[in-house]
């Protein structure tokens, strides 16, 4: 697999020229991951920011089920799409774990060196950090939908009538 | 004038039977028809009813609507945020964990 190439198609890059994508291609390292194996796990330190290049990632949660453990599948990161962004972001400690829905392979930056480089090359710097906002900010906004929607259950069931009941 | 007496208790016994017959009966039905609910709300019959399965199973099939669920509300959730209102974030919120 070509790094370059795969770094062109990843939502984190968007908008770099080729020649601005370059010293960052320079330090992405290939890692293939078997189906149903986990990438890693909530709590772990964050050392590497991934971009999938094929493959599905699952990302789940730990849920309580009769007294046992799950992790259920909270959300799904195909090719293109920046995981394990908690990297980047203190106290650079994952807070959901990520499994190989399939068979993938990524792209593993280390967080130092993507750094180091994000300031070497401070206009490309800029628009990384711009997308990387981006996908943070989806995941925040797609979270408080639906916590927000939860909540609205919660309000109709203790203290109301729930609306698709009174419409009947 | 004996005769319309008797004529007269007997119809009196025999609609006073039949009215006692059907008070007993109607008061046993009505009985098990007060009980119905509670027994409903005792013992809810979640995930359509699932727990009748073997538990493995069953904790397959809890987790699978789950996550079948929480796929559901976020593609609403994306709904709303291409087109943020109070009527995108509520769509179809009637649609519950578990509802059959």
């Amino acid at each position: 697999m070509d790094a370059s190439n795969a770094v062109t198609g990843s939502s984190l890059f968007w908008g770099l020229s080729a020649r601005q994508r370059e010293p960052f291609a320079a330090l992405a390292r290939v890692q293939r991951v078997p189906e149903d194996e986990y990438l890693f796990r909530l709590g772990q330190p964050a050392e590497a920011l991934l971009i999938v290049e094929s493959g599905v990632v699952e990302l789940t949660m730990p849920l309580s089920m009769n007294g046992k453990e799950r992790e259920v599948v909270v959300q799904e990161a195909g090719a293109g799409e920046t995981i394990a962004w908690s990297a980047l972001i203190e106290p650079n400690r994952f807070t959901m774990s990520a499994r190989a829905g399939t068979n993938v392979e990524l792209l593993a930056f280390s967080a130092g060196e993507l750094q180091a480089a994000i300031e070497a090359h401070p206009e490309a710097g800029l628009r990384i950090v711009t997308n990387l906002a981006r996908v943070i900010a989806r995941r925040l906004q797609v979270m408080h939908a639906m916590w927000t929607r939860e909540l609205q259950r919660a309000v109709d069931d203790t203290f109301g009538e729930p609306a698709h009941r009174a419409r009947g | 004038m004996a005769l319309e007496i008797i004529l007269i208790v007997l119809a009196v016994v025999l609609f006073g039977g039949m009215f006692l017959g059907l008070f007993l009966s109607y008061r046993e039905i009505e009985a098990e028809r007060s009980k119905a609910p509670a027994r409903a709300d005792l013992e809810p019959q979640r995930f359509y009813g699932w727990s009748s399965r073997d538990a493995a199973a069953v904790e397959e099939l809890m987790l699978r609507q789950i996550e079948h669920h929480l796929r559901r509300e976020a593609v609403i959730a994306e709904q709303f945020i291409k087109d943020p209102s109070p009527q995108t974030l509520r769509a179809g919120e009637h649609s519950r964990l578990g509802a059959a």
